[in-house]
């Protein structure tokens, strides 16, 4: 099996978290967030020696790209098997999703279950809003203009509104 | 150890097994070319070469250019969804291009070889009996065509169908905020 070399292990750990988020973003069931989550670090693991710097763009911008494809992409698609074939993934610190507790869990959950009920695609603009990025970067992870972020955002917006007023 | 695999995975391993097999089928048939003396067998083996060079030219190239596409996972949402779309409708294309191909070629190949030994084989009335032979074989061969091109269209729609129709929507809804 190969082994993972530091610099993508590094990159794993610094940008778990928003791998996680996004999991849970488009994954209800525990078990179904972890096989998200193992095909993100399997597409990562295979994107990376593609992986080019570009000047004013950000890693986390290439980061959310790959995690949104592949959980967009490809998450019907999913069949539940014990292990993957990813190379180095096996290995793999096993993180526990943050908790959701405290006196903001209802809210949270409630939350939560509303996103649950938008499409993949207005998912991704809820993550990218809820995760403060700009207009510009998120036009950049979508593939869309700022303009257009602006009014699908609106949108976005207005249905969730919609969707935490009315009865599940 | 069991293995798991996300669609686009299962997609490049079915397209090698198919890659493994013609190849395999070409090298067998050319061996078979230079061993074999029969010159029913040696055509035979012709038709199996050019279905085989046919398929690595024209099949596999399509079938793996998709997949190929379907891997880049860096662009943007917008540009993955859509290459998903066209990689994944070129390879409904190759896939059912090339049920229809092979059905029709093997029909090609068997009604050839009747027909020829029908010719130069029978005369008068036991000619006139081949070629009524020869005739059904034609109908029958244009009704398990029809068949095969329902069968493979609605195999290949419930294989990937649920899966493109669901892309689209994810590209449309992209489009829509245009």
């Amino acid at each position: 099996m190969l082994a993972a070399p530091p610099d993508f292990l590094a990159l794993l750990n610094e940008y778990q978290p928003l791998l996680r988020r996004v999991c849970r973003l488009y994954c209800a069931a525990a078990d179904d967030q972890q096989d998200l989550y193992q095909e993100i670090v399997g597409q990562l693991w295979q994107a990376w020696p593609r992986y080019q710097p570009r000047p004013n763009v950000k890693l986390s911008t290439w980061l959310y790209r790959v995690a949104l494809n592949v959980a967009i992409s490809d998450l019907r698609q999913r069949r539940r098997r014990p292990t993957s074939a990813h190379p180095g993934t096996d290995r793999l610190p096993d993180v526990p999703l943050p908790p959701v507790d405290g006196p903001d869990a209802d809210d949270l959950h409630q939350l939560y279950q509303a996103i649950n009920r938008l499409s993949d695609v207005d998912k991704a603009f809820v993550l990218l809003y809820l995760e403060e990025r700009t207009y510009e970067e998120m036009a950049d992870i979508l593939g869309i203009t700022q303009n257009n972020v602006r009014v699908k955002m609106h949108r976005v917006q207005e249905k969730l509104r919609q969707l935490l007023t009315q009865p599940a | 150890m069991e293995t798991k695999q996300n669609s686009i995975g299962r997609l490049r391993r079915n397209a090698r097994w198919e890659l493994g097999f013609t190849l395999m089928l070409l090298v067998g048939s050319t061996i078979g070319f230079f061993y074999v003396k029969s010159l029913e067998t040696r055509t035979m083996l012709i038709w199996l070469i050019l279905i085989s060079l046919v398929s690595l030219g024209s099949y596999h190239r399509h079938m793996l250019s998709g997949i190929r596409g379907l891997s880049e996972v860096g662009a943007t949402i917008h540009a993955h969804v859509a290459q998903q779309v066209a990689g994944i409708r070129q390879i409904l294309e190759a896939s059912y291009r090339s049920s229809v191909w092979v059905v029709f070629s093997t029909f090609g190949i068997v009604l050839f070889f009747a027909l020829y030994k029908a010719l130069t084989q029978y005369s008068g009335r036991l000619l006139l009996i081949q070629l009524v032979g020869v005739g059904l074989g034609c109908v029958i061969a244009v009704v398990v065509s029809r068949f095969t091109r329902r069968v493979a269209r609605q195999m290949l729609q419930d294989l990937y169908g649920r899966h493109l129709d669901r892309l689209e929507a994810t590209l449309r809804e992209l489009n829509h905020s245009e």
